[in-house]
């Protein structure tokens, strides 16, 4: 869980009149927890009560977009639930987020973290980053919709095949791939200024249009997410009841990253 | 196993890996970290990736440790004597 005492409003930067930046992780802290939520909760009262914004961008840390859950939240005696439980609830708020979210996606994103940018409208991959879903690799199913936006976002054949290794890839070896969104992959030093190319791009739509649009394609996405949260969440009530799971995670999971802590 | 061999395969991922290690002569005396600005998961990801080349495991514990590329091989050596 992470531990990050800033105010939620804090993570809120106005790029300009009609695009909002979320700093979702820090480099200090960047693991998933609750403030994640808290953090999107509150960019997504500033977007719903500020009619101007039209677009919004996720930014993280600079060696990481987002680290995943750390090593503690997932081996504390019950805090594997735990997380795995409230996690599920950041990509509902991305797509309740009322306009386009571009996932600004420079440092390495893991675990939950490359999920979390994969629920965004539009994603943003430095060839320099390492991108994977690494729960199994740890010990563990997937979760946060990772069973339905791997598949998605990297075609079925290969994300499936990242879902079942836990595998690792660099910006540049998923571009290789031809996956889904090789296109969104360039150098890291132009991450985020693609990214905000793409937010103006579609901040120049009439924000009701894109509130319909961004509606329209939540739903067909939310539906898919809803299922697989409820079955996500059941794989890991049979994993973390048992002992075994945490202790699994504790001997694959021993990364050294800020404060002590691992990463996912 | 040879340690060249060893050597061969973690430079090899070391260069897939790490931008601060392409096109740079590597010896067993540089630091991942140090040398070529490598953060702590390109560490474990270029350790992992060799790992499962060779088919050898290290405990990931051990790899704080390994303070240069030849400590690391060592890892690997006394990995591959034990299997």
């Amino acid at each position: 869980m992470t531990t990050s005492t800033r105010h939620p409003s804090l993570h809120l930067v106005r790029h300009d009149a009609s695009i909002l930046g979320v700093r979702i992780s820090t480099e200090e802290d960047p693991y998933l927890g609750l403030s994640t939520i808290a953090v999107l909760q509150a960019a997504i009262e500033v977007v719903t009560h500020d009619p101007e914004i039209r677009a919004v961008v996720l930014e993280g840390g600079i060696k990481h977009f987002s680290a995943g859950a750390s090593r503690e939240s997932l081996t504390v005696a019950g805090a594997g639930l735990r997380i795995t439980g409230y996690v599920g609830e950041i990509p509902r708020l991305l797509l309740d987020m009322p306009v386009p979210l571009v996932a600004a996606m420079a440092g390495h994103a893991i675990g939950g973290g490359f999920v979390l940018g994969l629920w965004c409208d539009a994603v943003v991959l430095a060839e320099e980053s390492l991108y994977g879903a690494n729960f199994m690799a740890l010990g563990f199913t997937p979760g946060m919709g990772s069973t339905v936006v791997m598949e998605e976002a990297l075609g079925g054949y290969l994300g499936r095949e990242l879902l079942y290794s836990g595998r690792l890839l660099k910006g540049r070896e998923l571009r290789a791939t031809g996956a889904a969104l090789a296109h969104a992959v360039v150098a890291r030093d132009g991450v985020d200024a693609r990214a905000m190319a793409l937010a103006t791009e579609f901040a120049a739509a009439p924000r009701e249009a894109l509130v319909l649009l961004k509606r329209r394609l939540s739903s067909k996405r939310r539906a898919q997410l809803e299922t697989a949260i409820v079955e996500e969440r059941e794989m890991h009530k049979a994993l973390f009841s048992k002992d075994s799971t945490g202790a699994a995670i504790a001997e694959r999971y021993a990364v050294a990253l800020p404060s002590g802590r691992g990463t996912s | 196993m040879t340690r060249d061999h060893i050597f061969t395969v973690l430079k090899s991922n070391l260069e897939k890996v790490v931008d601060g290690a392409r096109g740079k002569e590597v010896s067993e005396a540089q630091s991942l970290l140090k040398d070529f600005g490598a953060d702590s998961l390109e560490v474990v990801e270029v350790v992992s990736r060799t790992m499962k080349e060779l088919k050898l495991k290290i405990p990931r514990t051990a790899l704080s440790e390994a303070n240069d590329i030849g400590q690391l091989v060592d890892l690997f050596v006394r990995a591959a004597e034990a299997a």
